[in-house]
C-alpha cells in the first residue's frame, strides 16, 4: 500500500478556497474549511517557529554530529510503494556497493555542502535535519519525489528511464523542494508552483556546477542528464540554458518549456504547468549567472538564495514577485543599482518578459 | 460478477508531471483490441468504484514531483472524468494505470 503523502505545498490560495466555501456542493465545502483550517494552523506553526528562528531565542537542538555535518540516513524499499524499509546506509558507513545507495548517500552529502559552506545553511530546516532519502522505491518506478519529509528514488523503467540517483541534480532538486517548502512554502500550482519548480532545478544545477567546479561559461545547464536511455532521443529533461530542446522523441513527445513569458503555458495538467512553465525563470538564472560570471553558486545562487528568504515572498507568489525579491536581494548583499550584478539580474529577468 | 462486461470500453488517459515533467497519453477502445486485451482491460475497470474514485483526490494529496492522472473512462452510456495526485490513486486502480502506462510507452 502506497504511503498517503501530505505536504504544505498543496494548500491551495485562500482566495480560492473561499471560492469553494460560497460557491461549492455541501461536501466542497466541507473539505475547503476544513483544508483552511489546516492552513491556519500551519501559518500559525510558522509564524511562531519564524519568531523562535531569531538568534536569541533559538531552539536547543540535539544532533548526532555537529553543524556543518550531514545526518544521513539511506533506505531500501525493496521494490515496494512503501516507506516502512530497512536502513542501508547510516552517517559515516562505508559505500555498500549497491549503485543507488551510494549514489543517493554522495547527492545528499554534496547537497548539504552547498548550502552550508556557500550559504551557512544547517540542512533543510537550517536547523540540522536529518537527510533521509528512500531508494529502490517501487517497481519500474521512473520517478523521484518530495513528500515533504522525505526523498524518494525509484529505479526507473530500466527501457526509457535510468535510475534517479544517477544525476546529483535530481538529489539537489528534491532537496531543495525541503527547502523551498521551509522558507517561502510556495504551493505547488501554478505560478508559484512553477517558481517552486524552478528553485529546485536552480539548485539542483549548482549542486552539480560545485562538484565538478565547472564555471557558469563551462556549465551545460542541463537537469536530469543520463536519466534518459539511449533509446530516447534526448540529452535530458529540462535545460535552464535553452528551455524547450532538452528532447524530442516519438513516445515523450517534445520538450515543452518555455523561455519567455509570451509562451507561459496555461493547463491543467502537471498542477498547473509547475514542470512546463518552470523554463521560464530558470532561463532568467541563467541569463543572470552567465552575465555575472565565475562560478554560478557564488553570486547568482546567492541572490537567488538570499531571495527565496525575502520576507516579503508568500506561498502564492508569483514569477515577479521573485524578481523583486532577486533584486531586493542582490541591494542586501551589497550590489549597488548600477552594479554588473544587480544589472545583471534585472536584465536577465527582461529577457524573459518579466520587468520589476 | 462484472458490471462492465457487456459494454463497450474507451479510455482517454494522460500521466503529467513527475520530476521528469513528461507527459504520458494513451487512449483506447476494447471495440478495438484483442479479446484478451479486452479482457483484461474490462477486468481491471470492473475492480473500480469510478465514481468514488472522482472524489478522492484533493490539493492536498499534491507532493513535490509526484504524478498527476486525468482519465476520461466511457463504459456504455457513462462517462467518467478522473483527476488524480498520484498520492491518492486508490490501490484497486493502480494496475489499470500501471497498464494504461506501458502502452503508453509501447513505441
Amino acid at each position: 500500500m502506497a504511503p498517503r503523502c501530505r505536504s504544505v505545498c498543496g494548500i491551495l490560495p485562500p482566495h480560492l478556497l473561499e471560492q469553494i466555501v460560497r460557491n461549492g456542493t455541501d461536501e466542497q465545502r466541507s473539505w475547503a474549511i476544513n483544508t483552511m483550517t489546516k492552513d491556519f494552523t500551519l501559518r500559525s506553526i510558522r509564524a511562531q517557529n519564524a519568531l523562535l528562528q531569531t538568534k536569541s531565542l533559538k531552539p536547543l537542538q540535539v544532533r548526532a554530529v555537529g553543524e556543518g555535518q550531514p545526518v544521513r540516513t539511506i533506505f531500501d524499499c525493496d521494490n515496494e510503494e512503501d516507506l516502512r524499509a530497512r536502513i542501508v546506509r547510516r552517517e559515516g558507513d562505508s559505500p555498500t556497493g549497491d549503485l543507488a545507495v551510494d549514489e543517493a548517500y554522495d547527492g545528499l552529502g554534496a547537497t548539504y555542502d552547498l548550502y552550508w559552506q556557500v550559504y551557512e545553511r544547517d540542512s533543510i530546516d537550517d536547523e540540522g535535519m536529518p537527510l533521509d532519502a528512500y531508494v529502490h522505491y517501487g517497481k519500474d518506478y521512473d520517478n523521484a519525489f518530495w513528500d515533504g519529509r522525505h526523498m524518494v528514488f525509484g529505479d526507473g523503467d530500466g527501457a526509457l528511464v535510468n535510475r534517479l540517483t544517477i544525476a546529483v541534480d535530481v538529489m539537489g532538486h528534491e532537496l531543495a523542494h525541503g527547502v523551498t517548502a521551509d522558507e517561502a512554502g510556495l504551493v505547488y500550482s501554478q505560478q508559484p508552483g512553477a517558481l517552486n519548480e524552478s528553485l529546485s532545478d536552480v539548485f539542483g544545477s549548482l549542486v552539480k556546477q560545485r562538484t565538478r567546479q565547472e564555471t557558469a561559461d563551462q556549465a551545460d545547464w542541463l537537469i536530469g542528464a543520463g536519466l534518459l536511455t539511449s533509446q530516447v532521443k534526448g540529452v535530458a529533461l529540462r535545460s535552464l540554458k535553452a528551455p524547450g530542446t532538452a528532447y524530442d522523441d516519438p513516445v515523450f513527445g517534445k520538450d515543452p518549456q518555455p523561455a519567455h513569458m509570451r509562451d507561459y503555458v496555461q493547463t491543467t495538467k502537471d498542477n498547473g504547468g509547475v514542470h512546463i512553465n518552470s523554463g521560464i525563470p530558470n532561463r532568467a538564472f541563467y541569463l543572470a549567472a552567465v552575465d555575472i560570471g565565475g562560478y554560478a553558486w557564488e553570486k547568482a545562487g546567492r541572490i537567488w538564495y538570499e531571495a527565496l528568504r525575502d520576507q516579503w515572498l508568500r506561498p502564492t507568489s508569483r514569477f515577479l514577485t521573485f524578481a523583486g525579491a532577486t533584486l531586493r536581494a542582490a541591494v542586501r548583499l551589497g550590489y549597488s543599482e548600477s552594479s554588473t550584478e544587480y544589472q545583471a539580474v534585472r536584465q536577465a529577468w527582461e529577457q524573459v518578459g518579466i520587468t520589476v | 460478477m462484472n458490471q462492465h462486461r457487456d459494454e463497450g470500453i474507451s479510455i482517454s488517459f494522460e500521466r503529467s508531471g513527475g520530476f521528469a515533467g513528461i507527459s504520458l497519453r494513451a487512449s483506447m477502445d476494447t471495440a478495438q483490441l484483442s479479446s484478451e486485451e479486452s479482457t483484461e482491460v474490462t477486468k481491471l475497470i470492473g475492480r473500480v468504484d469510478l465514481d468514488r474514485c472522482a472524489h478522492t483526490s484533493s490539493p492536498s494529496d499534491r507532493a513535490s514531483d509526484q504524478f498527476q492522472y486525468d482519465l476520461v473512462i466511457t463504459c456504455g452510456n457513462k462517462r467518467h472524468e478522473l483527476s488524480l495526485a498520484e498520492g491518492a490513486v486508490p490501490a484497486e486502480l493502480r494496475p489499470l494505470l500501471n497498464l494504461l502506462v506501458q502502452w503508453a510507452k509501447r513505441r
